[in-house]
């Protein structure tokens, strides 16, 4: 079937089999790469995008779902700078093989909208279902305090 | 992953612990005269021929373990090169794979470091395979092996462009100086390294150069962004899954689903019928369905009918090899390492201390499931490969298409986690056995339980301690036993050296006692198994360190101060031609010790607890301690991990910081989270839920102190993970009293 969708600001016109999750349109018809594919169930948060702002796994969001809305991807998220959150992340290095930290961003950049400065514990409720395999987990509780704080000024 | 004490390896004769050889120094290029080459080859550096200045850096290795001697990987070749541009850009060529532990900015800063390069000019590119290098990314060896020949590298590139500038101003080299990028003449004359680069290309290559002291130190020691930092952040780094290659398609297998089993029947009209399914092909390497995409690839294969003869793998079972065991340990097994007569000693006593550890199998659990594009046509093959041994993927690729050397390419984007599973080649010959069928390229693509059913485990196995302790507390005797499968017997059945990697951190044992006794007995299993970050050591130090701490309790001693005296009256020695040094092992753990307030008092419920690992083969020292809390449902939470480390010279103090927060949370998994089981030959966890990871709520404060050292630097990646189970558990006991002998750890 042929969609429209919206992704970071521009719409695309699509043909896909009904039923097929965002995840794949994005990386396999679009060939937007920067979700990830972590495990296609919805466990792991490698492909959460942001649909109106808030967070959704990709990989189990049937595209149909998401027509007329605003998808932001990972290669969306800086405009003529980097957003905040990017930023952050580099100041605290917080990246290592970073597999699963354009998700990781995109769960701090839509728990920021909720809550400007989280608290520890609303960053592990947030970010709980957001696995990393290198275990750079204390380092994205920095990050987004500081994202947190620079969002002040 | 630590090569194998003695690999039995076709074509590794000589054990790993002979002296690092001198590798080769051939050409890379061959038809160098003699004359030539002593001019433009010496030590492990080559000129490169070319208008600018380019130079092939060969790092010395010992022979490897059972992957790379698998892999007939013997044959030496540049690691690195480095090439001046002459718009004064320092091209930096890495040859090792790039998993997250920032290697492709480390070995870079060592290069840049004695260059007196600007940083920011520096661009790092990543090596394809090629038979011509040593490649291999494991065992924590990349910066260890690599620190006096990188430096040497970046020294000769800044006598050869001080000597072209000194040449060109006609002033003596000596009173020249340099400063990122640029060379610096006594009457104020500068010249930057791009304009120099021609013209040092054809000078010949200095053979004394001199290296800087390290209190001069500018880069190294700082902690420069990573070099894929902001590539990552923005969704633009190329990993393996990302890999698009115009007309390719996406590919999905269904692999026998058990070892050894065979294909009886196959229906493929359903998947054939289900949208973006272009075909379905049964190969010895299983059913691939190939479609326009990952998904459409996805949900054909689920369409498959299939059945199997699943031949005899089908005993292995969890429940039943641990029946299987429990009668090994019954037995001595073939001793790995003896002093005095430990067994006559416990034999002859009435107060032995006794008891039995076991630790489970464990699935790598890479963040992207494995993966591999390949295009495979009549002129030969080019392959995508996200692996961290480029070169035995290829030389196994040559052999199955029977291709010429030229004829095979093979890129190495980023890994996105490695872990060990990503040194085995199994995806890439599936990608390739796919590929060749099919006239366009294939990216095969593992499910998340494709992952976990077709691993390349971590073995689990049993452990049995005795000990006997003299009048002052100290053991006598200790008898270490361990049954279990082998990762060398999983590569070569007929190893005469099963216990090759289980027995690293055990029969390495620091501790002085006089009559010791290790042993191993193997008892197969049908599953392939491999090495995962930092390997046997894991399950090793677990029992160990555990056990130190049941003799320091059993003895009424402090279990810091019991170490402390039991290294004390220790000496050094050689173990698989590793260095154990019982000194520096005691300061690592006063060290964390007194960082961690050891001794003080804390509420009900918590405790500290200590362990130590001293990492031989890539000569890293870690010591952690873990504070615990135990709530009255015995849930285990750690809230802090102290961790001290003498790696030497710390290159990028960053990095090494996370390779130890992200150690801890790697190993904490293991000890607080998940194991993996089997029936029936099969795994039985398959995702996430059933094999959680720890998340950031679990998620300890780390911090991480230095041994202040000028030793060249060790290893990283792996020396974090061994001491953090053992912690725990001394700390579970400290809350509790209750000693916990298996992982991971339960209350209940």
């Amino acid at each position: 079937m042929v969609l429209e969708i919206r992704v970071n600001g521009e719409t695309h016109t699509v043909e896909v089999s009904a039923g097929m999750p965002l995840l794949w349109v994005l990386r396999d018809v679009l060939g937007l790469t920067g979700t990830k594919f972590g495990c296609g169930q919805g466990d792991c948060g490698a492909c959460t995008v942001l649909v109106d702002g808030r967070p959704r796994r990709s990989c189990i969001t049937p595209v149909e779902s998401v027509v007329g809305r605003e998808i932001l991807t990972i290669e969306g998220l800086a405009g003529r700078e980097m957003h905040r959150v990017q930023k952050a992340w580099l100041d605290e290095q917080v990246v290592q093989c970073g597999a699963c930290q354009p998700g990781m961003i995109l769960g701090a950049v839509a728990l920021l909208q909720e809550h400007p400065h989280p608290t520890d514990e609303q960053i592990d409720r947030a970010l709980a279902h957001h696995l990393c395999r290198c275990g750079t987990y204390q380092r994205v509780r920095r990050a987004i305090h500081r994202a947190a704080d620079e969002g002040e000024r | 992953m630590k090569p194998p004490r003695g690999s039995a390896s076709p074509g590794s004769s000589a054990p790993h612990a002979s002296a690092p050889k001198d590798t080769g120094h051939r050409p890379a290029s061959a038809g160098d005269g003699d004359g030539r080459l002593s001019r433009r080859r010496f030590l492990g550096l080559a000129l490169v021929g070319g208008a600018a200045l380019a130079l092939a850096v060969y790092l010395p290795h010992r022979s490897r373990g059972p992957a790379a001697s698998h892999a007939g990987a013997s044959e030496d070749g540049p690691d690195l090169f480095v090439h001046i541009e002459p718009d004064g850009a320092v091209r930096i060529k890495v040859v090792r794979s790039e998993m997250g532990q920032g290697v492709r900015t480390g070995l870079p800063m060592i290069v840049a470091e004695e260059l007196d390069a600007d940083w920011s000019s520096v661009v790092v590119e990543q090596g394809d395979a090629d038979p011509r290098y040593s490649m291999g990314t494991g065992g924590s060896q990349s910066v260890y092996r690599s620190w006096d020949l990188l430096r040497r590298a970046g020294a000769t590139l800044r006598a050869m462009l001080v000597s072209a500038a000194a040449a060109r101003w006609g002033v003596d080299p000596s009173l020249c100086r340099t400063h990122a990028g640029w060379v610096l003449g006594p009457g104020g004359q500068r010249l930057s390294y791009g304009e120099l680069s021609a013209e040092a290309a054809a000078l010949d290559l200095p053979r004394d150069v001199v290296l800087k002291d390290p209190a001069a130190f500018s880069l190294i020691g700082t902690t420069p962004p990573r070099y894929d930092g902001e590539d990552i952040v923005r969704g633009q780094a190329v990993y393996g899954e990302d890999i698009r290659v115009e007309g390719m398609r996406f590919a999905s297998l269904e692999r026998p689903p058990v070892p050894g089993a065979r294909l009886r029947r196959l229906d493929d009209a359903a998947a054939r019928e289900v949208e973006g399914v272009i075909e379905v092909l049964s190969l010895d390497v299983g059913v691939a369905v190939v479609a326009e995409t990952t998904w459409a690839a996805f949900r054909g294969r689920r369409k498959l009918k299939l059945e199997w003869d699943e031949g005899d793998a089908t005993w292995f079972s969890t429940a039943e090899y641990d029946r299987r065991l429990q009668d090994a340990l019954q037995k001595k097994g073939k001793t790995v390492r003896e002093e005095g007569d430990a067994e006559r000693v416990l034999s002859s006593s009435d107060l032995v201390i006794e008891a039995d550890y076991s630790v489970p199998f464990l699935a790598h659990a890479t963040m992207l499931p494995l993966n591999c594009t390949a295009r495979v046509d009549g002129d030969g093959a080019e392959i995508w490969a996200p692996t961290q041994f480029p070169n035995w993927a290829r030389r196994e690729v040559l052999k199955a298409l029977k291709l010429p050397e030229e004829a095979v390419v093979l890129h190495v984007p980023l890994l996105g986690s490695g872990l060990g599973r990503r040194i085995y080649p199994d995806i890439v010959l599936e990608a390739v056995a796919v590929a060749r069928g099919l006239p366009f390229p294939v990216q095969l693509v593992n499910t998340r339980a494709d992952d976990f059913r077709h691993g390349v485990y971590r073995p689990g196995n049993a452990h049995r301690l005795r000990a006997v302790l003299d009048e002052e507390g100290f053991p006598r005797a200790w008898s270490h036993r361990i049954a279990g499968p082998s990762i060398s017997a999983s590569w070569w059945r007929r190893t005469p050296h099963p216990e090759a990697y289980e027995i690293q951190g055990a029969a390495d044992l620091p501790y002085a006692v006089p009559h010791l006794r290790v042993g191993f007995e193997y008892v197969p299993v049908p599953v392939k198994l491999g090495a995962m970050r930092a390997v046997a050591r894991v399950n090793n130090a677990f029992v160990t360190e555990s056990f130190v701490d049941e003799l320091a309790h059993a003895a009424g001693r402090d279990p810091l101060q019991y170490r402390l005296d039991l290294l004390e009256r220790a000496r050094d020695f050689e173990f698989d031609g590793d260095p154990i040094q019982p000194e520096r092992i005691a300061a690592v753990l006063r060290l964390a010790a007194e960082k961690a307030g050891w001794g003080r008092a804390l509420p009900a419920g918590r405790g500290l607890g200590i362990a130590v690992n001293s990492y031989g083969s890539c000569r890293t020292i870690t010591a952690e301690v873990a504070e615990v809390e135990v709530d009255r449902e015995g849930r285990i939470r750690v809230h802090k991990v102290w961790c001290a480390v003498d790696c030497g010279v710390v290159v990028h103090p960053d990095l090494v910081r996370a390779q130890f927060e992200g150690g801890v949370v790697f190993a904490l998994t293991s000890v607080l989270e998940s194991a993996l089981s089997f029936e029936r030959g099969r795994a039985r966890e398959t995702d996430f839920r059933h094999y959680p990871l720890l998340t950031i709520d679990k998620t300890p404060e780390v911090e991480v102190a230095f041994v202040p050292s000028g030793r060249a630097p060790g290893g990283i990646g792996e020396p974090p993970v061994p001491p953090l189970a053992p912690a725990v558990a001394n700390a579970v006991f400290a809350a509790t009293g209750r000693r916990l002998r298996s992982l991971p750890l339960g209350m209940a």
